[in-house]
């Protein structure tokens, strides 16, 4: 799966983790810049990623998701 | 990895807009709320409905059917997330849920000390412990100290659910633990005293007997986390990562075992009776067919009626 397939579908992922309509994509959109991005809700956007593309990340790659873009290239080695 | 319903499978998946749905609820409505609740909702969606019923928690306590319930939840881990889904699964089981906690690690002082932001304002205290706290997660081969550590395990959970009822005044909802889903010598674990399965199974046996007291609650979580499977259960990411207990796709069935023993607890459990009518009363399986394509009609093969001398219809 590419990159553009994958922040297509991953938007309303976010949105909808974050209860919030007007959140937009960026590569390097993190923690910082979504007032609801707690460490529980870290967890829960990957555990909704996992869900909706149908992977599972291991612990290290957990750790090392330091933004959304992480996500997505993440998602994408593991869609190729 | 689950899908919409599969852990409650009896539940219907949520509608694809229900956030629509509960955008366009602004005034109590405890029928379309209870409606919304009926659905498989996932962690975030039951955690929206739950804002909703804080919000509107004062005119659903003084106008609805649902009963009023303060739950205490006293834990050794993160919780937020069940504190999250709690007053929305609630509503499915007719109670109208105010949650309060504590941090976690302070256990003791939450329900053994009377300036206990808790003590006199809850009805239940539910304590989700987990066998690190309790010292039965690591193994105890030496002689006899396996059944030792079970035996502070239990002194333990005696004083924390005497000090709920005495000092908090509350009733105790008491959890099970989960055996843990990684073995230590295989097969041999349940007969191997010492290893976590042997004394996590002792513990709760010996919970259920010795520490349940009368008008407390016994959630479970074990049997729920077997029936699930303890490979899905327990995920050790989440756990080293947040403290989580279990994998958060459980929350909604684990908020789902609480609250159907505070309906319990409340009086609001239902009495079901359940036929198999498919090729007795009707023709044909309803959940295969559907309900337009049995056949009902008098004297109809293969939905000629049972004899009402079968003892098992």
């Amino acid at each position: 799966m590419d990159r553009a397939d994958i922040i297509k579908r991953i938007e309303p992922v976010m949105r909808d983790v974050f209860d919030d309509d007007e959140i937009r994509y960026r590569d390097d959109l993190s923690a910082s810049d979504v007032e609801d991005w707690d460490s529980l809700s870290h967890i829960r956007l990957i555990v909704a990623v996992e869900k909706a593309f149908r992977v599972r990340f291991t612990s290290t790659e957990m750790e090392t998701f330091n933004s959304v873009g992480d996500l997505v290239d993440a998602v994408a080695r593991k869609t190729v | 990895m689950v899908e919409d319903n599969e852990p409650m499978p009896w539940l219907l998946p949520a509608p694809a807009d229900f956030r629509a749905r509960l955008k366009a609820l602004p005034a109590p409505d405890e029928a379309a709320l209870r409606g919304l609740a009926a659905y498989a909702l996932d962690v975030g969606q039951l955690g929206r409905l739950s804002k909703l019923v804080a919000n509107q928690f004062e005119a659903l306590r003084k106008t609805s059917g649902l009963s009023a319930l303060r739950l205490g939840l006293v834990s050794s881990h993160t919780t937020d997330f069940i504190l999250d889904a709690l007053p929305a699964t609630g509503l499915r089981h007719g109670v109208l849920l105010s949650c309060a906690t504590t941090p976690y690690g302070q256990v003791a002082q939450s329900v053994m000390e009377a300036s206990s932001p808790l003590a006199g304002q809850v009805d239940v205290v539910l304590f989700a412990l987990d066998p690190y706290m309790l010292g039965l997660a690591a193994p105890r081969l030496d002689r006899d100290e396996g059944a030792k550590a079970v035996d502070r395990a239990i002194t333990m959970l005696k004083s924390l659910s005497d000090g709920a009822r005495r000092v908090i005044g509350a009733a105790c909802a008491l959890t099970t633990l989960p055996p843990p889903a990684d073995p230590l010598f295989g097969d041999l674990d349940t007969r191997t005293p010492g290893t976590p399965r042997w004394m996590i199974n002792r513990y709760n046996e010996r919970l259920a007997a010795e520490v349940l007291g009368p008008g407390d609650l016994l959630i479970d979580v074990a049997d729920l986390a077997c029936s699930v499977g303890l490979a899905r259960w327990h995920d050790a990411r989440v756990w080293h990562s947040g403290k989580l207990p279990f994998a958060l796709e459980f929350t909604p069935i684990y908020a789902d075992h609480v609250c159907r023993g505070l309906g319990a607890f409340r009086g609001k459990a239902r009495k079901c009776l359940v036929l198999d009518l498919d090729n007795t009363l009707w023709g044909g399986v309803i959940g295969d067919d559907g309900l337009e394509g049995i056949k009902i009609g008098q004297g109809m093969r293969p939905g000629k009626p049972t004899p009402p001398s079968n003892p098992m219809r």
